[in-house]
């Protein structure tokens, strides 16, 4: 007999499209409150918006006491920070704006774009952040990730055990049917490079360069050690036990030496190279086409 | 009933008056930027999303550009060929001699694929699709924005 269709609810949030799958529709309660968490999560991390916690610390630096929930994604920040050296940073936020990609879209970078700041500027220790001076934090190496972990958690509490929860990219898959996922091709979006095939549990990050790009090697994968954009890798997919992890670990894989994550982390990935080389590990959940 | 997700404790007023002042110390190479053909061919075999949509001579185009990873200096040489503003051929040919992408490339030997063409998407079953078409939609208008002024 063949199962039946799950539902999808589909909506935008944090100005991407969400698709979560259940096998009943959501009650409106459920929905609410996933809602809600999405409204919180972009109240304190979004730079594109002026009274976000982000924004007054862009304005204000000081010390912040930060929710429960921001404790996992900074501690990987930390972490991410470490072990690629200093690649991955939440601190590229105004360089990140000042090559374009700002709280307007101008997409026009400015003719001196500001360097990362150091990062002895920032110090993390929960529950408490302080930026010693006024700084734009940007968390987008690793903040949808959690967000979708975030809204996973709130739809266990509400009892939904089986979900597929997709941000755009970033995945996490909780019913007991495999998920076959197409890695895309990043020059070519007819074709498939791979399919990921995800079991209860797993998340997919995948993470491109080239379509999110505004101009002659802009795009949003900034290396912190120079504050330019990255140019040896053109995608990256990371499967992992929380979407977070696949995140973060989907932009140290622009950046780091692949041994060093692998041995740091739990994961499995799969990297193209702009000459069009992939890399994987070994057990890369599916196929890599060769 | 919901904590408020933060409260300010205190503030550094005497930190807050430091302004950053590293604007002006870039790191030099943001030149290269515009010199690095690998970067922007990929994205023309898709589509003109490129912000300056503009038109191309066809023809055979060789560059050979350095940039920095995280093991160091790497060049490459790209040749591509331009047909009806599409990258109809790219050659990059990598002369990297830093040690990431070697120790790298001993690691993960078994790993690692020669130029990886894909399947068609039309021939594979599958759920999703993970990759680079699913990105940020205010970008994307964005993109629409100034390519519309491009034509302006």
């Amino acid at each position: 007999m063949p199962r039946p269709e799950p539902t999808a609810w589909q909506f935008e949030a944090i100005g991407t499209a969400w698709q979560i799958d259940t096998p009943e529709p959501l009650a409106l309660d459920v929905a609410a409150a996933v809602t809600a968490r999405i409204d919180e999560f972009d109240a304190v991390w979004s730079r594109f918006r002026p009274d976000s916690v982000v924004s007054r610390i862009a304005v204000e630096g000081g010390t912040w006491v930060l929710d429960p929930d921001s404790r996992a994604l900074l501690d990987l920040y930390v972490a991410l920070h470490e072990v690629t050296g200093g690649a991955v940073t939440p601190l590229v936020g105004r360089t990140l704006a000042d090559l374009g990609y700002d709280d307007t879209y101008s997409l026009r970078p400015v003719a001196s774009p500001a360097a990362v700041p150091a990062w002895d500027l920032i110090a993390w220790d929960y529950p408490a952040l302080t930026a010693h001076e006024p700084l734009l934090l940007d968390v987008g190496a690793a903040g949808k990730g959690h967000l979708v972990d975030l809204v996973a958690g709130v739809l266990t509490a509400h009892r939904v055990a089986d979900v597929t929860i997709d941000a755009s990219g970033d995945l996490l898959h909780r019913r007991d049917d495999p998920l076959r996922v197409a890695l895309e091709h990043p020059g070519d979006a007819t074709r498939a490079i791979g399919v990921a095939e995800l079991s209860r549990g797993q998340a997919l990050c995948a993470s491109a360069t080239n379509r999110r790009a505004w101009g002659d090697g802009l795009h949003h994968v900034l290396d912190g050690r120079t504050g330019e954009p990255t140019r040896d890798i053109v995608a990256t997919w990371v499967v992992a036990d929380s979407c977070l992890l696949a995140d973060g670990l989907a932009t140290a894989h622009f950046l780091a030496d692949p041994a060093r994550l692998v041995s740091r982390f739990d994961h499995e990935f799969v990297r193209m190279h702009a000459d069009g080389r992939v890399e994987r590990s070994p057990d890369f959940p599916g196929e890599v086409f060769s | 009933m919901k904590l408020p997700a933060h409260k300010k404790m205190l503030s550094a007023a005497a930190a807050a008056s430091v302004m950053l002042l590293t604007a002006a110390c870039g790191s030099g190479g943001s030149d290269d930027a515009s010199s690095m053909p690998s970067s922007s061919a990929p994205s023309a075999t898709t589509d003109d999303s490129s912000a300056a949509a503009a038109t191309y001579k066809d023809g055979d185009y060789e560059a050979e550009a350095s940039y920095v990873n995280p093991g160091g200096d790497s060049k490459v040489k790209v040749e591509l060929t331009l047909a009806d503003n599409k990258v109809s051929k790219v050659e990059v040919t990598p002369e990297a001699t830093d040690g990431t992408s070697k120790s790298f490339q001993e690691k993960f030997a078994s790993g690692i694929s020669s130029e990886v063409v894909g399947k068609s998407l039309d021939d594979l079953k599958v759920d999703k699709v993970a990759g680079s078409s699913l990105t940020h939609l205010g970008f994307n208008e964005a993109i629409d924005k100034i390519k519309a002024d491009a034509k302006a």
